[in-house]
């Protein structure tokens, strides 16, 4: 049996399979790249990996991304240079997925950098309509901005705002994704420093708290907010949601979703003698061993008035 | 060029150019045809650069977007400048002053490094000033030739965030 961080032995009660876990823990991270469809097809691009000698497989949930092996080093190739793919980590195409935006819509990215949900979103509209990419961060942005135009993303404008306060009158968006700032605990298997840790501190919670609040307001009656981090800390991620909800009462509500092909846990009701609001069951919860990806949590909800 | 219907919340957020003068430009310099950009607006958020975007397009007025869409041209020189972004693009849509490059070169000059041109290599090539680099007819990005009596200087003008690391760059296609 692997060492496991202090940090991380807390969750053994509510990983379903331990072992599983803190072996996958320990195994090097599968590389994630998915396909610019806006200038070619995955087909096409399969080749074109094939013959930089990547050996792409198909991911079992998208057809339009391919796991490569965890030493590729896809950002050396020249498919790469010209924006005919982006590397993420498989798991961070979880959120986009869901949040499922729609050719022309108004969508708000708030804590938008390193930019590869962005693109995501820019790229499943077909490069039209709006996408608004925020963050706080003017270095961080800049990073935002060279995946933009590797990509050639004519849809999306940039702003530079600290999310929990982004003005209301920019609004209302149809869709707005939240992937907050975190402890990252997720990322263990790219960087175990992570476990070193602050999860679930309280000035992290709050902002976290903040950041949801903001996104529900501006999303407009009807639409869509989905809520994301790469932590398992349930302070960070029911709690969160949990507080939100009850803030807006029967004006939001957690909407049941499931990914076809992609193995999830539920998300938790109770934690360290703590209820939360059972609706937060339909959050998804990925641990590593599940899919062989890294850690993350997501929720989707809907505005309701 | 017919002009696209440009959304209210666009022309509140910045200020809309119009594009004839730089599509000019872009025909005489490169051949690439006006209607290539027919369906997009020409807009300057700041002072340095143009971006092209969506007419459809609704960014905030406040907080003031640092970016709008995609970076088209940079204006603060004598001559445009069309970007890196706007040559991967759109450069297949150009005829002339285009210098197909042989992998040697292309490493060069994605790892920001200057190469030498042969002749007949410039046989598309008007004169002094900027070229589109392909690689297997794709377009790679922007230089800057040097003609001299025999072939030319090209400078790569490969932005640092995207240059390739020499000491690991190879094409291998």
């Amino acid at each position: 049996m692997f060492y496991v961080p202090e940090v991380l032995r807390r969750y053994q009660p509510i990983v379903d399979d331990w072992e599983a876990f803190v072996d996958a823990l320990h195994r090097p991270l599968p590389v994630c790249a998915w396909t610019n469809t806006l200038r070619l097809t995955p087909a096409q691009l399969a080749v074109e990996l094939e013959a930089e000698g990547l050996r792409p497989v198909p991911l079992r949930w998208r057809s339009d991304a391919f796991r490569l092996a965890p030493e590729a080093a896809p950002g050396n190739c020249l498919a790469y240079v010209l924006g005919h793919f982006h590397v993420q980590e498989e798991v961070s195409l979880l959120p986009v997925l869901l949040l499922d935006p729609q050719p022309g819509e108004r969508v708000l990215d708030l804590c938008a950098a390193p930019g590869g949900k962005t693109a995501q979103i820019a790229v499943r509209m077909e490069n039209r309509g709006t996408v608004v990419a925020n963050d706080r961060h003017p270095l961080r942005l800049r990073q935002l901005s060279g995946t933009i135009e590797r990509l050639g993303l004519l849809n999306v404008s940039t702003t530079l705002h600290d999310g929990a306060t982004f003005p209301l009158e920019s609004g209302p968006f149809d869709r707005v994704l939240v992937d907050v700032p975190c402890s990252c605990e997720g990322n263990y298997r790219k960087d175990p420093t992570v476990a070193d840790g602050f999860a679930g501190s309280p000035e992290l919670c709050a902002q976290q708290q903040a950041l949801l609040h903001r996104a529900v307001a501006l999303c407009r009656p009807g639409g869509r907010i989905v809520y994301a981090t790469c932590t398992f800390a349930p302070e960070e991620n029911e709690q969160v949601v949990d507080a939100v909800l009850r803030d807006w009462g029967d004006r939001l509500r957690v909407v049941p979703v499931r990914v076809e092909g992609f193995r999830v846990a539920e998300g938790i009701t109770e934690w360290n003698g703590r209820r939360y609001h059972p609706s937060l069951q339909h959050a998804l919860r990925v641990w590593p061993h599940l899919n062989d990806t890294g850690g993350f949590f997501v929720v989707v909800l809907e505005r309701i008035a | 060029m017919s002009k696209p219907i440009v959304s209210p919340a666009l022309a509140r957020a910045v200020a809309i150019v119009d594009p004839k003068p730089q599509l000019e430009y872009l025909e005489a310099r490169f051949g690439i045809p006006p209607d290539t950009f027919a369906g997009y607006v020409v807009v300057r958020p700041g002072r340095k650069k143009l971006y092209l975007v969506t007419p459809d397009h609704q960014p905030p007025s406040h907080p003031r977007p640092r970016t709008i869409g995609l970076p088209f041209l940079r204006i603060y020189g004598q001559i445009p400048k069309l970007s890196m972004a706007a040559a991967l693009q759109f450069g297949h849509a150009a005829t002339r002053n285009i210098i197909e490059a042989e992998v040697a070169q292309a490493e060069a000059f994605l790892t920001r490094r200057d190469f030498w041109a042969r002749p007949e290599q410039l046989d598309r090539c008007t004169g002094r000033g900027y070229v589109l680099v392909r690689y297997r007819g794709q377009t790679l990005g922007v230089g800057f030739l040097f003609p001299e009596a025999e072939g030319g200087r090209v400078e790569s003008l490969v932005p640092k965030a995207w240059a390739r690391d020499p000491g690991t760059f190879k094409l291998r296609l």
